[in-house]
């Protein structure tokens, strides 16, 4: 099993309804936990996490107390610092006839055309600091590299305490991996998992990270996504 | 009086988090590990003005681990007891009425738990609040308000003080 942080779990015990109300409802809780406890980021991936399984339900099992998963949806996106997410919630809600027309979705789409350019402007600032270490990939020296690794990730991680955790992860593992750091590449990986948890490349990623330093977790993490999403999951990509 | 072990909350409530739970419930009963709080709660059926008076003792669990307190211990206080006060409440609700937490949404900056009855009937959402004190008829009333807006159809609100031993019970519908 894929763990982030404090034991929390990326996957559910399987791809049904009962469970995955069961893992959304831990990653609810551990993201409660995690705002006491834990940084900022933490409480976002946790959060991130439990809304893609709101969403995943809400696709799953249409009918079912819909307002409720989307009110906890918009909820969670605003945990999460995803603002784009909660934009795809309200358009599900927009082309749903049971949905349309609820007062909770004005008060909402005014939040979130507020706050999405914040979002958008958080992503441009994480693309030029990648863009800045991908220009120093010729710099001989490795320290100054690994220095401004450092200095790059830092910047990601200060976005991360206000931001959508999916691409401050993504761009902290390109790096940490592009470093061999791959401890904390693996970290990053979880978390991503977390926050997109049937993205089949991520678990390939992962595997193939995890196959560099210890191929019993590699074969673990395979066979783990094997039991959740089938035995040829990778042909998915 | 009944009793209830709050070790058992994960085989009876899978979808509770003890681990946030049980800690937060030893920090506001400011009670140890494996000893017993009493709760006098009233229980205010649909419609009722006045409360029936049911008195309830809660085992803490005896293996919360010690820096899970202490992690506790220095955060948001009053994000705490509204933890705890789930667990208080969904306790209650387990050994008096035989209803779980099947679920759990996020509404505001609180958690709407969805309770069904252990033939899997769906039962409700219940809001919790928790409070430092002697009485939790002020908190009760801001429960009701919250959980007024919860979509769905019975609601149930629940208020703890902590340190008064009260808990608070008012079915709405």
């Amino acid at each position: 099993m894929i763990t982030f942080a404090f034991g929390a779990e990326a996957w559910p015990k399987s791809l049904t309804v009962p469970d995955v109300e069961r893992h959304k409802s831990l990653l609810i809780q551990e993201a409660m936990y995690a705002r006491l406890t834990q940084p900022a980021m933490v409480f976002r991936t946790l959060s991130r996490g439990a809304l893609y399984w709101e969403r995943w339900l809400l696709e799953k099992d249409p009918g079912r107390c819909d307002e409720e998963r989307v009110l906890s949806g918009l909820e969670l996106a605003r945990d999460a610092g995803d603002w784009k997410e909660a934009e795809l919630l309200l358009a599900h809600c927009e082309a749903s006839p049971d949905l349309g027309g609820r007062p909770f979705l004005e008060a909402w789409s005014v939040i979130v055309r507020d706050r999405l350019q914040e979002q958008v402007d958080n992503e441009q600032r994480l693309e030029i600091a990648f863009q800045k270490f991908r220009g120093a990939k010729n710099v001989p020296d490795e320290a100054a590299r690994a220095e401004l690794a450092r200095d790059v990730m830092a910047r990601a991680s200060e976005i991360g305490q206000v931001g959508s955790p999916v691409p401050v992860n993504a761009l902290l593992v390109r790096i940490s991996a592009a470093q061999g750091w791959n401890e904390e590449a693996e970290g990053f990986y979880a978390a991503l998992l977390v926050c997109r948890p049937l993205w089949i490349p991520y678990i390939v990623q992962l595997s193939e990270l995890q196959a560099k330093t210890d191929l019993k977790r590699a074969f673990s993490t395979i066979e783990t996504a094997k039991s959740l999403l089938g035995a040829d999951f990778w042909l998915a990509t | 009086m009944q009793t209830y072990n709050l070790a058992k909350l994960r085989a009876d409530q899978p979808n509770l988090w003890p681990p946030l739970v049980l800690p937060a419930c030893l920090l506001a009963c400011e009670a140890a590990p494996g000893t017993t709080s009493s709760f006098e709660l009233a229980y205010f059926a649909p419609g009722a003005q006045d409360p029936k008076v049911e008195r309830f003792s809660l085992v803490h669990a005896a293996d919360v681990s010690a820096s899970d307190v202490e992690v506790l211990r220095a955060a948001g206080h009053e994000d705490v007891l509204h933890v705890a006060a789930a667990g208080v409440i969904t306790a209650i609700l387990r050994v008096r009425d035989d209803l779980r937490v099947a679920r759990v949404s996020k509404r505001g900056p609180w958690l709407d738990l969805h309770l069904q009855r252990l033939d899997g009937r769906a039962d409700g959402v219940l809001v919790v609040f928790g409070t430092q004190g002697a009485d939790p008829d002020g908190v009760l009333a801001d429960v009701v308000k919250h959980v007024h807006g919860a979509p769905g159809g019975r609601k149930i609100a629940g208020a703890v003080a902590f340190g008064g031993g009260k808990a608070a019970i008012r079915v709405l519908s």
